[in-house]
């Protein structure tokens, strides 16, 4: 009797033992088995909109388009804001223009041709971005390469004896070459910075006679920029390029600032608008790295704005 | 002795009719609306769901960001403007059939279910329907309901409203296989 009983209850036990995987399966825990499963065979995403533009104000950026897009660029500064009432306060000058088309060739590389009002540059560049960051910060950041070419048409400066400097077509031709690392540190901050090199065939023969400083071919600049998200479609944006030359440090002669730029980004669908103040009128590398006189504290700053719009092919 | 055999057999029974769970890691969903400037369509096949036959549960895990568009700068908006993918990567349906079908059975069951939908990190009470077919060890699901942004607090600016439908049609069609644990 006894032994029977505690057969029973051993029984009743047993089925307890063996029901308890089956309840394990019930209602609520499907989520959390599902997340369990899906866990397992995840990957990782990249991340997106570092920046929201392939450039800030004066410097690229990591992104590049998605293949077959084109790109219609316009960059335009006004004058100074110093000029004052009668300038209407630099709107009625133009310091530069450039325009530019901008074609992805795949998801990675794009390709662009543009054309400046300062030395009348006409400029072709490539990027390539070869690394991204991903959503799980297994690459925490993004990597891209651009190099570019820009030929100045302008009419030669002269020799004090009346004869061109520009004796060759070569002379003519400066180079930008630049790696660029960005990082998404938040849905809303972003920041990356820009070693840089700038070669110019051309220089002229200058001595800073306060530092013994010489201008030179090579020029080497560090550029930082970051972007702020205001709101779901305002950001602040703004870059500084430090450049590395003792012939642009302290030369009344050839008075040098470094070229800072703040600006805010508006995103209205398929355009993106910048408005900024920077004391560069140069828009390209060959131009603002070697050349940017008008300083910030001076208050000779420039009102411009960045439009692009994506068309796709 | 013999309740005990009995108890036991009865328990073996229990096993061979246990619960099952079926599982999809590829499951197919997709969205479209049209609005006067343009049409909107994304698709997504990286959601995965589970169905329970035996509590006639049904669960849905679906990655924001794997919602690819033909447009590269519409997937962008919808990632970081509506959607906010890094703030809610994940939209989920969890949700019980209501007819009362036995899906252990081959057959094919015109059901609704009502459970939480969750998308933009709000959540809200839906009763969807659709189709359930059960074909020996296969099980397949789909359904066409509509999803109002405004349930979910995904707000449109003003200066873009012509381009956005303040409702969408979504499409899931989904493909089960029995579930083994992975060990």
């Amino acid at each position: 009797m006894n032994l029977r009983k505690l057969l029973v209850c051993n029984g009743f036990a047993f089925v307890i033992f063996l029901a308890l995987p089956g309840m394990s399966l019930a209602q609520d825990d499907l989520m959390s088995m599902l997340e369990a499963a899906d866990s397992t065979e995840s990957e990782s995403e990249n991340t997106i909109a570092t920046f929201k533009t392939t450039r800030v104000i004066n410097a690229q950026t990591t992104e590049v388009l998605k293949a077959k897009s084109l790109i219609f660029n316009i960059n335009h500064r006004f004058g100074n804001v110093t000029t004052g009432g009668h300038g209407f306060f630099g709107f009625d000058e133009a310091s530069n223009i450039r325009f530019a088309f901008l074609y992805a060739l795949t998801d990675q590389w794009m390709i662009c041709i543009g054309r400046s009002k300062v030395n009348e540059d006409i400029d072709g560049n490539t990027k390539f971005k070869f690394m991204s960051q991903t959503m799980d910060n297994k690459t925490p950041i993004s990597m891209a390469w651009y190099s570019n070419i820009a030929f100045t048409p302008r009419i030669s400066p002269q020799n004090p004896d009346g004869s061109d400097r520009w004796t060759k077509a070569a002379h003519r031709f400066s180079y930008t070459h630049q790696l660029i690392i960005a990082r998404k540190f938040s849905s809303s901050f972003s920041f990356e910075i820009l070693p840089t090199l700038v070669h110019r065939n051309y220089v002229n023969d200058l001595t800073n006679e306060r530092n013994g400083g010489e201008e030179s071919n090579d020029l080497i600049a560090l550029g930082f920029a970051t972007r702020l998200k205001v709101t779901q479609r305002i950001a602040v944006v703004a870059d500084y390029f430090y450049t590395f030359s003792k012939f642009r440090r302290f030369n009344s002669d050839f008075p040098y600032n470094a070229p800072l730029g703040i600006g805010i980004e508006i995103e209205t669908g398929g355009h993106v608008f910048h408005i900024n103040f920077t004391n560069s009128s140069g828009i390209i590398e060959n131009q603002f790295i070697p050349n940017t006189p008008d300083a910030w504290n001076d208050g000779d700053i420039k009102l411009g704005f960045n439009i692009s719009r994506v068309f796709y092919l | 002795m013999k309740k005990a055999v009995i108890i036991i057999g009865l328990t073996l029974c229990l096993y061979g009719s246990r619960a099952q769970v079926f599982i999809s890691s590829s499951s197919k969903i997709s969205f479209s609306a049209e609005t006067s400037m343009e049409n909107i369509e994304a698709k997504n096949v990286k959601s995965s769901s589970m169905l329970n036959t035996k509590a006639n549960q049904l669960v849905f895990q679906i990655p924001i960001r794997a919602f690819k568009f033909e447009k590269n700068l519409m997937e962008e908006h919808f990632n970081e403007n509506y959607l906010e993918s890094e703030k809610y990567p994940k939209a989920s349906f969890n949700g019980n059939i209501n007819e009362d079908v036995d899906l252990s059975k081959d057959g094919t069951y015109e059901v609704t279910a009502t459970g939480k939908l969750l998308i933009h990190g709000v959540e809200k009470e839906r009763t969807l329907s659709g189709i359930i077919i059960k074909r020996g060890n296969e099980i397949s699901v789909a359904g066409e309901f509509k999803i109002m942004l405004a349930d979910h607090q995904i707000k449109i600016p003003k200066v873009v409203i012509a381009n956005i439908p303040e409702e969408i049609d979504v499409k899931v069609s989904v493909v089960y296989k029995p579930y083994e644990k992975k060990k």
